[in-house]
């Protein structure tokens, strides 16, 4: 009695098990399974991408160093480097120096300073699903500046009571840090070469000011103002550390078909 | 769907096309535009209100000259109704001695003591004498009290000083 207790649920629970084995001489109908359009789509854009990592460039500004032929009292120059992921976001640090050593002719007051500068920050690739190295693109900055400066002023004149204060100011110390919005694009002109430009709108975040003045030029940012424009054109070269190992598109297409036939 | 996904993919580049057109000049306007804008002569002044003992403000019924020690130049010159007064700190002293006449017999003195900053402002804006006041005195002709309200005396036009005046030359 014992015994039978077990051998029925176990009779029936084995008849599934007989029913999910394939019986001999009758063979089930396998579909081949055909790629369609879309799966082919999505496979090439996958490769497409490419890997994670695909590369870093150096590139340098020269516009900071003709900025006088364009009215400015300053230069600068800057480099920098962007590591290219996915073709698609481009997380950049750069660095540069700036100097101001400016005789104003109107009011013959002489400012002068030279520091360096510091930016991190992303640029983002608006064409990143074109199979291409030339592309648009927008970011933001970090930056921060430490610096000093002087400034030396002819007497200043009291109107009323007609005394002459001097005045001069050496190694005011300040720093100042902002944020920059950017919009840029930048062309391929040979295999591991590229140019381009990128305009930048910059503001300040914080900044000392000491008791008798404000600084007048800031290294990387330009004039103290609460928010200016830049401008930089870059040369940019991409480093031998790692080539992308890209594939064409009909090589794609081939592979993909390869791997539903088998 | 492919259709309906391009559709919107071109949607979104159009809208990030027109966002940046009208941003980019919004943002490049203000930026030309927050510069400071410069003070005409860069003269910084001592800026003084009248009020009545009720701190309600007043104009003076007498017509007032006001001058300084240490100088010939005629501050304020026969000014009737005056509801405050507006007057330039010396770069170097340390004390100015400021009269108010009334009449030819009746006039307070105020002794204001301050120190002098000179301040950069920009290339543009040039130099500018900025002052702290630290102490203030005057006499009780028809003055009541002087009270320092700001002891920043800067181009900004608020109110440094408030002269109470009794009930003798107020309207």
């Amino acid at each position: 009695m014992r015994i039978s207790k077990y051998i029925i649920p176990l009779l029936f629970l084995s008849s599934f098990l007989i029913a999910a084995l394939p019986i001999r001489g009758q063979e089930r109908k396998i579909t081949k399974y055909v790629p369609g359009k879309d799966d082919i789509e999505k496979e090439k854009e996958k490769i497409d991408l490419g890997p994670l990592f695909q590369g870093v460039s150096a590139y340098a500004d020269v516009f900071g160093l003709v900025g006088k032929a364009f009215g400015n009292n300053y230069t600068s120059t800057e480099f920098g480097f962007e590591v290219n992921l996915k073709n698609r976001f481009f997380p950049v640090i750069e660095t540069g120096y700036g100097k101001c050593n400016y005789t104003d002719d109107d009011n013959n007051i002489h400012y002068k300073t030279s520091s360096t500068y510091f930016r991190v920050g992303m640029n983002y690739n608006f064409f990143y699903k074109k199979r291409q190295t030339s592309y648009v693109y927008g970011g933001f900055r970090y930056a921060y500046s430490p610096f000093k400066y002087d400034v030396d002023s002819p007497d200043l004149v009291d109107p009323v009571w007609k005394d002459k204060i001097p005045f001069a100011l050496h190694d005011v110390k300040g720093n100042m840090s902002w944020g920059e919005l950017v919009v840029g694009l930048q062309a391929k002109i040979t295999s591991i070469l590229h140019m381009g430009w990128s305009l930048r709108y910059k503001t300040r975040l914080s900044s000392t000011e000491s008791l008798n003045s404000n600084p007048w030029y800031v290294p990387g940012y330009g004039n103290y103002k609460k928010s200016t424009f830049g401008v930089t054109y870059d040369i940019v070269i991409d480093l031998p550390f790692w080539k992308a190992n890209k594939k064409s598109i009909s090589q794609v297409v081939e592979d993909v078909k390869k791997e539903t036939n088998k | 769907m492919k259709f309906f996904c391009s559709k919107t993919r071109n949607a979104g580049r159009s809208i990030l096309g027109i966002l940046l057109v009208i941003i980019l000049p919004g943002l490049l306007y203000s930026s030309c535009n927050n510069g400071n804008d410069c003070v005409v002569d860069n003269v910084s002044y001592a800026r003084f209100n009248f009020y009545n003992k009720d701190n309600t403000s007043i104009k003076l019924s007498a017509t007032i000259t006001v001058t300084a020690a240490g100088t010939d130049s005629v501050l304020v010159n026969k000014e009737s109704g005056a509801k405050g007064l507006a007057l330039p700190v010396s770069y170097k002293g340390r004390v100015d001695t400021f009269v108010i006449k009334y009449t030819d017999l009746m006039r307070d003195t105020i002794f204001m003591t301050h120190t002098n900053i000179p301040y950069f402002i920009s290339m543009d804006c040039g130099m500018a004498m900025y002052h702290l006041v630290e102490d203030v005195k005057c006499t009780h002709y028809a003055i009541d009290s002087v009270k320092l309200v700001n002891p920043k005396i800067n181009f900004d036009p608020n109110e440094n000083f408030k002269i109470y005046y009794s009930t003798l030359i107020s309207e």
